[in-house]
């Protein structure tokens, strides 16, 4: 039981107990002074007239999101202790839950804009994503048992998307005319490490009549992993890897799981004051060539029904018989669901989002608007909303409030700032103020030290990111326009 | 490069070790889980019990079909067997002396050899008027005792008429070193065949070297013959008359072992009684007393009266046929004897008292020393016939286990589904009892526990036609399950009836079988982890 429990406790920590999570996400996408703001549309163009990254510090950013519970809705406390409410996990998950995160880390990045039409930038940044997947139906068969689901068709499958990967990008903005600009961003992308689940389903069913259970099973592993490190005893001395020069050079300079990706945007201003904008974010793909392993499953749909163990033999006398149809049992089901290992390249499509944002420009210097982004993982969609205010306190300082739904997270309030102080400019965004700030308090009895103690975990945290960087910025204050002479 | 992949790998590690981190501050332990009553279900058990797994019987020892109809019948053996014939027959050692024999040399002082032979008939003495033609020894001492008075060196050859030794005419040649001397001899194959009336001849040459020393004659020859530790492997000829005795053969009914109340009406019961004869002379076998015994309260005993001839003289094997053994039986079935009535006392076993006589009267009789008779009793009972509330009783040990684990379970539920292809009825109870055998608890419910059986097609197949489905369901909860903790042993007791409530005629095939499922749910109640 108590190894139970590790494993449920450390799934629920691991999903609550990452403090900090943030990308370019909404908020960042606020502050048009941030040239980083583009990632999200790539018709956008920044407001300064040439960016250079601070390379390595240009661009930080963390994501998190978990669409299921927060941990104040799992945890309570009675009698001077700290439960977890297994029923209130049910009853805060949804159909399916998806927990993610992403960094990134912009290693180098430029930009500039010609005559205010066209805008060019590029960028080189390394990039992790993660997205699990676990349907309710795997939690309620834990929390309930089959017993409890009699008839159903019980979906067991996790989904899985482990990814890092470097792009290079390159982009242009075109600004058509006063109301129309587009913009593109071709991006090279260079797989490192993948572990994808693929064609992964499992089914089980027990009848109510008799109870017999019924498995349905399809399981597909990808990994494109290099070979030094699958070997465990690399692993235990990761020191002397990393100090392995042609190693190193392999790994970073990995060519082999080649991919490409294209961002697509355009905005519109249909009056003065407002802009809406549409984009198409990581539409792309890696193929991993690089050290492929595959487990599929040998048998299409596997099927298996357990409906009982056949006694005949010890009824008739011979054990010897009995645990030869036992192990013929056994082989069965492991013959039906027998796996295969082949060593086939495979491909994984990037988390492609979809974004749709307006603006409206109450004055020269505030502007209020919205957004919307739909993010495609694994043939399933995870929405999320914002609408925010932004103000400009002068071409040195401009700062964003918004309200994010996200990940089924509804107390999301976001701020950010852009602090230009020309070349030097430093930012940091996050659409989940509050989160990681507001902390509950949980008692509980520390048997070791024979004492009561206390654990903070924070209040909200299904929705967490933070963004931060430095850049180099030229041309940001705006051309001053001089008064035609007239000359009589 | 190396800050690169160093920045990195220290992302990702931070990602996936924060909590290891917040782990290490905070013991997971300490945090308690709440109600977690999940409700389990599964099958236990899928089984098609056919009558071969009934009845115990997997390596099908005591279950058989016959081969066209299928039709199964339980078979209970048992065998006795006489001694090796070599135990039965004895030959006696054979002595003899023979009388003095008187050697004239002519002429004077003896200088060169001189030769006298002689022939001797020995008649052997054979017990229960054997009269034997040939005699195939495993093992014989030969022993000549010599005693003359002759003053020359003598050399003997001494051979018996017709034997051979490993094939080889017997010969025995030697010196007589003394005046009183004794010749022996083994031999572990010789073949020794005798005239009328067991008769062996034997013929002797002595050979008189002439040294030039005075002539004495006349001279005396006694020779004394002994022949010791016969042990035949054939014997050829009429052997006479043995007694043989066999033990008595008992027959144990395993069916019978538990039962309780009520009777099986076997339609066509029978005994085989096969002798496998190996003597190759005629047998006679005298079948004493048949008996069918109940030691089941109440006890009871039928002799079964039947009327196969008595003595019985069993085949045996022809001089080409050595070797082998003859088969004959007899059959003893509801019409030449009371048999039916002996098996409606559920009989536990059937006893045979019987013994054999070898007479033999031919002098094409023959037998070699693993010679033997066997005697197999062998009863047939085809699933023919109708049970009548036929109770069957048994008890095993069971302990559900400790209160522990009782206390996670709020309540629990068996389902069996029998399909029962057989055409019996079954009212099938499981008591638990506890230490000191009483009832706690049953495993099925009073108003379910009848399986009917399936629906029976008309005679002489008997053939059931469609089979009967059962569900039953029983749930233990509150201090019904919590009485259980108690329980140490199962009674299961089987009240067995054939269709129509064991009025009507059945029959019972290979192929039949009762499918019997048994699946359980249980609610668990306030585990932790």
């Amino acid at each position: 039981m108590s190894i139970m429990k590790k494993i449920f406790l450390i799934i629920i920590f691991s999903i609550i107990t990452v403090e900090i999570y943030s990308q370019y996400d909404f908020t960042t996408n606020d502050i048009p002074a941030i040239p980083q703001s583009t990632y999200l549309n790539p018709a956008l163009m920044p407001t300064c007239r040439v960016y250079v990254s601070l390379p390595g510090l240009a661009s930080t950013a963390f994501q998190f999101g978990h669409t299921g519970f927060n941990p104040y809705q799992v945890l309570e406390s009675r009698n001077d202790t700290t439960f977890i409410n297994f029923k209130s996990i049910l009853d805060n998950v949804a159909k399916n839950n998806l927990v993610y995160y992403d960094l990134s880390e912009e290693l180098l990045s430029f930009s500039f804009k010609i005559k205010d039409k066209h805008y060019f930038s590029f960028n080189i940044t390394e990039k992790t994503n993660l997205n699990f997947y676990y349907p309710k139906s795997l939690m309620e068969f834990a929390y309930k048992g089959n017993g409890a689901l009699l008839d159903q068709s019980i979906t067991l499958d996790p989904s899985l998307d482990f990814t890092y990967y470097r792009e290079y990008a390159l982009g242009y903005a075109n600004n058509i005319n006063d109301k129309i600009s587009v913009g593109a961003r071709v991006k090279l992308l260079s797989g490192k490490l993948n572990v994808n689940t693929g064609n992964t389903n499992i089914k089980l069913t027990t009848t109510s009549e008799m109870y017999d259970i019924t498995a349905i099973g399809n399981v597909e592993l990808n990994t494109s992993i290099p070979e030094e490190l699958r070997d465990t005893n690399n692993l235990d001395n990761i020191d002397s890897l990393i100090n392995d020069t042609d190693f190193l050079k392999d790994f970073i300079l990995l060519k082999n799981n080649l991919g490409g990706a294209i961002d697509l945007g355009v905005t519109y201003k249909p009056t003065e004051k407002i802009t809406v904008g549409l984009s198409v974010i990581d539409l792309g793909f890696i193929n991993w060539k690089n050290d492929p392993l595959n487990y599929v499953s040998t048998n299409e749909n596997a099927t298996f029904t357990f409906t009982g163990i056949d006694v005949a033999p010890l009824i008739a006398g011979s054990d010897s018989a009995f645990d030869e149809r036992m192990d013929n049992l056994l082989d069965s089901i492991k013959d039906i669901f027998d796996m295969d290992s082949t060593f086939n390249s495979y491909t994984t499509w990037l988390p492609t989002k979809i974004y749709l944002t307006f603006k409206y420009d109450i004055s020269p210097k505030t502007s209020f608007g919205g957004g919307a982004k739909l993010m495609f993982v694994n043939k399933k969609i995870a929405p999320s909303f914002h609408v925010y205010a932004v103000h400009k306190f002068s071409h040195i300082f401009q700062a964003t409030i918004n309200y994010s739904i996200a990940y089924r997270n509804y107390s999301n309030l976001g701020f950010g700032f852009a602090l230009t102080l020309s070349p030097f400019q430093f930012y940091l965004t996050t659409d989940n103020l509050l989160g990681p700030l507001i902390y509950d308090e949980y008692q509980y009895y520390d048997e070791e030290e024979n004492k009561f103690e206390y654990v903070n975990i924070p209040h909200n945290l299904k929705f967490l990111n933070v963004h931060f960087g430095f850049n180099f910025a030229f041309g940001c204050k705006p051309k001053k326009h001089r008064a035609p002479s007239i000359s009589l | 490069m190396k800050k690169t992949f160093y920045f990195f790998c220290f992302l990702i590690f931070l990602i996936f070790s924060t909590t290891s981190c917040v782990k290490d501050e905070f013991n997971i332990d300490n945090i308690a889980t709440s109600e977690w009553s999940p409700n389990v279900a599964a099958p236990i058990i899928n089984s098609n019990l056919n009558m071969w797994d009934l009845m115990n019987d997997y390596d099908s020892t005591e279950v058989f079909e016959e081969y066209n109809t299928k039709l199964i019948y339980l078979v209970y053996q048992g065998n006795i067997a006489t001694n090796t014939m070599e135990n039965y027959i004895n030959i006696p050692s054979q002595n003899q002396s023979f009388s003095q024999l008187t050697i004239n040399i002519p002429g004077g002082n003896l200088s060169s050899d001189y030769e006298v032979t002689h022939n001797y008939t020995f008649t052997l003495s054979l017990p229960n008027g054997m009269i034997i033609d040939t005699m195939v020894l495993k093992s014989l001492d030969l022993s000549l005792n010599i005693n003359h008075n002759i003053n020359y060196p003598i050399d003997v050859d001494f051979s018996i008429n017709n034997a051979t030794v490993n094939g080889s005419p017997h010969n025995e040649s030697f010196s007589v070193p003394s005046l009183d001397y004794d010749y022996n001899k083994h031999y572990n194959n010789i073949k020794l065949r005798l005239g009328a009336n067991n008769q062996l001849s034997f013929d002797i040459k002595i050979t008189i070297h002439g040294n030039g020393s005075a002539n004495l004659s006349p001279y005396y020859f006694i020779l004394s013959i002994g022949m010791n530790n016969f042990s035949f492997s054939r014997l050829f000829g009429n052997l006479g008359n043995y007694n043989l005795n066999l033990d008595n053969d008992t027959i144990t009914i395993d069916l019978y072992n538990n039962h309780f109340d009520g009777i099986i009406n076997w339609e066509d019961p029978k005994i085989f009684l096969n002798i496998a004869n190996s003597v190759g002379a005629p047998v006679n076998i005298n079948l004493n007393q048949i008996t069918a015994h109940r030691t089941n309260p109440p006890a009871n005993t039928v002799n079964i009266t039947t009327s196969i001839p008595n003595p019985w003289t069993a085949s045996y094997p022809s001089l080409a046929e050595i070797g082998q053994s003859k088969i004959s039986y007899q059959q003893i079935n509801k019409s030449n004897s009371n048999i039916v009535d002996a098996f409606n006392i559920s009989p536990n076993s059937i006893d045979i008292i019987a013994n054999a006589q070898i007479n033999s009267n031919s002098h094409s009789n023959f037998v070699i020393d693993t010679s033997r008779l066997h005697l197999n009793g062998r009863v047939e009972l085809p699933f023919h016939g109708k049970a009548k509330d036929f109770t069957l009783i048994d008890t095993v040990d069971l302990d559900l286990g400790d209160s522990t684990y009782f206390k996670y379970v709020d309540w629990f539920m068996f389902k069996i589904l029998t399909n029962n292809f057989y055409p019996i009825d079954a009212d099938i109870q499981v008591y638990l009892l506890d230490s000191l055998n009483n009832i706690i608890d049953s495993i099925i419910p009073a108003d379910q526990r009848i399986v009917n059986s399936g629906v029976v097609g008309p005679g002489p197949d008997y053939r059931v036609l469609t089979p009967s489905a059962k569900m039953t369901t029983n749930k233990f909860e509150g201090s019904r399950k919590d009485a259980l903790v108690n329980v140490r042993k199962a009674l299961i007791k089987a009240v067995l009836n054939t269709t129509d409530h064991g009025s009507s005629i059945v029959k019972i095939y290979s192929y039949e079988y009762v499918n019997v499922r048994v699946s359980a749910q249980a609610q668990l109640n306030n585990l932790t982890f």
